[in-house]
């Protein structure tokens, strides 16, 4: 799961303001990237288990369509138990799609965990948190102009990049808007190179920084 | 590492974009060598996705002239090539389909006394020949001389596939022993078969010498791809190395390449 | 007894039935042009008469099969 450092930050704080309860929301993405994040009040007001108010969880998904968002995932907290699914999350678990994303709070540093939950079977998912901050400071060592370059023409040439790259080298691809800007980051994140950034420059292009695996 | 031109990108695209294959795999087949024994039924269509997939050097072997008989499901050739060698109309099209590719002719029959010294310049064997005996020659001397393989044959509505990496797995050999006795032997040309089922199988060889070359998946080794196209039933035999195989088995009693008599299978006199 | 054959469950009445009497009951036109591997393993030709089949065997035939150039 490919996710902001700011929601990152934001969840956490909203698992430690409930504390002794457990907190609950959705995450909310778009073009493969949790860029938003809806607080929820836990309906159950408990710190084994939660329930989110049916009225709120309607309004942040109506809200997600406003914006063009996607529901990408649930989060809680576990304020006295490690990240990991209980036996009541994974019964609970509804949708085999969305990421259970979890905030335990026992470890000074509050680890976030998150997990894919079909038919019972929970597999956890690596997080990928995606700092806009640190941006001015990733090192590019290659760059390839992709503008007017259609799909999937676009994600040749990216991949023709990345193959002049060593490993943990950083290649800036500057994207068409649409199609383009959502392909193929993903695709580039699915034979496991690292999305570092996204950003828009103009409003038809955006430019995506991508570590080489 | 090679440098693919602008249009060597737009041309392998969809090699680039498959993961297992990518910007490496597609200079591995640029750079990768397979030799296809035989310009018919098996080896014309294995040819023609061969060279479209940019295999940067493509050896041709076949001594025969194009007839009309061949046309029916031996895409290589056209009407136009009609008397023409079949290596060289083979050539003149994997040529225009890739200018990439370098082609090799070799307009000769092959024999217990050329074959070890044409196979060693490549990577990969395509056997697409139509006699048992010249079957088993392909199979002890790609044996012999550490080359990988893809046979094949084809009957009627049937075809069959086994790759075979000498010394890793079964060979041609450790499942059919021997030529047939060259009476109970039905040739294509007394059998016929249905023309596309030819492309079927040649191109499955196709795709395991790609398969080979780029090293992605795994090869068909260890077992014979048998189908049925009256039924499209497909099926996997398992097949393991027979300790007690003449070639590569313990001890073996074939150590050294023998020319089966041409005449024995009565292939060359059916058309 | 039950025996498997190029993958499908066959019923055989009979017992000691050998793999020759097993190419006869398959009417297989050309025995000749076929390879039988029991239960993995590769049978001499000569060995057909003599090799009895027993429950839950597996067999294979494999056919000759030539190629396309001609």
């Amino acid at each position: 799961m490919n996710i902001t450092k700011d929601v990152i930050n934001a969840i956490i704080d909203h698992a430690k303001r409930e504390i002794p309860y457990e907190a609950c929301g959705c995450l909310a993405e778009k073009d493969g990237i949790v860029s938003h994040y809806y607080e929820l009040t836990n309906i159950d007001k408990a710190a084994d288990h939660f329930s989110m108010d049916p009225k709120e969880q309607f309004a942040a998904i109506r809200d997600m369509r406003g914006k063009g968002l996607k529901l990408a995932g649930i989060y809680h907290s576990h304020p006295e138990t490690p990240a990991r699914p209980s036996e009541e999350d994974i019964r609970l678990a509804y949708d085999p799609e969305v990421s259970y994303v979890i905030v335990s709070l026992i470890e000074p540093d509050c680890s976030v965990k998150s997990f894919k939950i079909r038919n019972g079977v929970v597999t956890m998912e690596e997080i990928n948190i995606i700092d806009h901050k640190k941006e001015p400071q990733i090192k590019i060592d290659a760059v390839k102009n992709c503008q007017g370059i259609s799909c999937p023409m676009n994600l040749v040439y990216t991949k023709v990049e990345l193959a002049k790259l060593r490993s943990g080298q950083v290649l800036e691809v500057i994207l068409d808007d649409g199609a383009p800007a959502i392909n193929v980051p993903l695709s580039a994140s699915k034979e496991g190179h690292k999305i570092l950034a996204k950003n828009q420059l103009t409003k038809e292009s955006w430019s995506v920084l991508l570590e080489k695996a | 590492m090679i440098n693919l031109t602008d249009n060597q990108l737009d041309r392998y695209s969809r090699h680039i974009l498959l993961q297992e294959v990518g910007v490496e795999g597609q200079e591995m087949l640029l750079g990768g060598k397979i030799l296809i024994i035989g310009a018919g039924g098996l080896g014309a269509p294995a040819a023609v996705y061969l060279a479209a997939a940019g295999v940067g050097t493509i050896g041709i072997v076949d001594n025969d002239h194009v007839e009309i008989s061949n046309l029916q499901r031996q895409i290589t050739h056209f009407t136009k090539d009609i008397n023409a060698a079949k290596v060289d109309s083979a050539a003149e099209k994997m040529r225009a389909i890739n200018p990439d590719v370098k082609v090799n002719t070799y307009q000769q029959y092959i024999n217990a006394g050329n074959i070890r010294e044409l196979i060693r310049e490549y990577d990969f064997v395509i056997d697409g020949v139509d006699n048992f005996p010249t079957k088993f020659l392909i199979n002890d001397a790609c044996v012999m001389e550490g080359i990988p393989f893809s046979h094949g044959g084809i009957l009627r509505f049937d075809g069959q596939t086994m790759t075979v990496v000498p010394g890793k797995s079964a060979c041609y050999r450790c499942s059919f022993r021997q030529p047939p006795p060259p009476n109970a032997v039905p040739t294509c040309s007394q059998a016929g078969v249905l023309g596309a089922v030819a492309g079927m199988l040649g191109t499955i060889q196709a795709t395991e010498a790609l398969k080979y070359l780029t090293k992605t998946g795994e090869l068909l080794t260890d077992s014979l791809l048998t189908f049925d196209a009256k039924k499209m039933n497909f099926r996997k035999i398992n097949l393991k190395r027979q300790d007690n195989c003449p070639l590569c088995g313990g001890k073996p009693s074939v150590t050294e390449l023998i020319d089966a008599p041409q005449a024995a299978c009565g292939l060359k006199t059916a058309q | 007894m039950q025996i498997t054959v190029n993958g499908e469950i066959e019923q055989l009445n009979d017992t000691g039935v050998t793999i020759s009497r097993l190419l006869e009951i398959k009417q297989v036109e050309s025995p000749d042009m076929v390879s039988v591997q029991h239960n993995g393993v590769f049978i001499d030709r000569e060995h057909y008469p003599t090799t009895i089949l027993a429950a839950n065997d597996e067999l294979d035939f494999l056919y000759f099969m030539g190629g396309g150039a001609k």
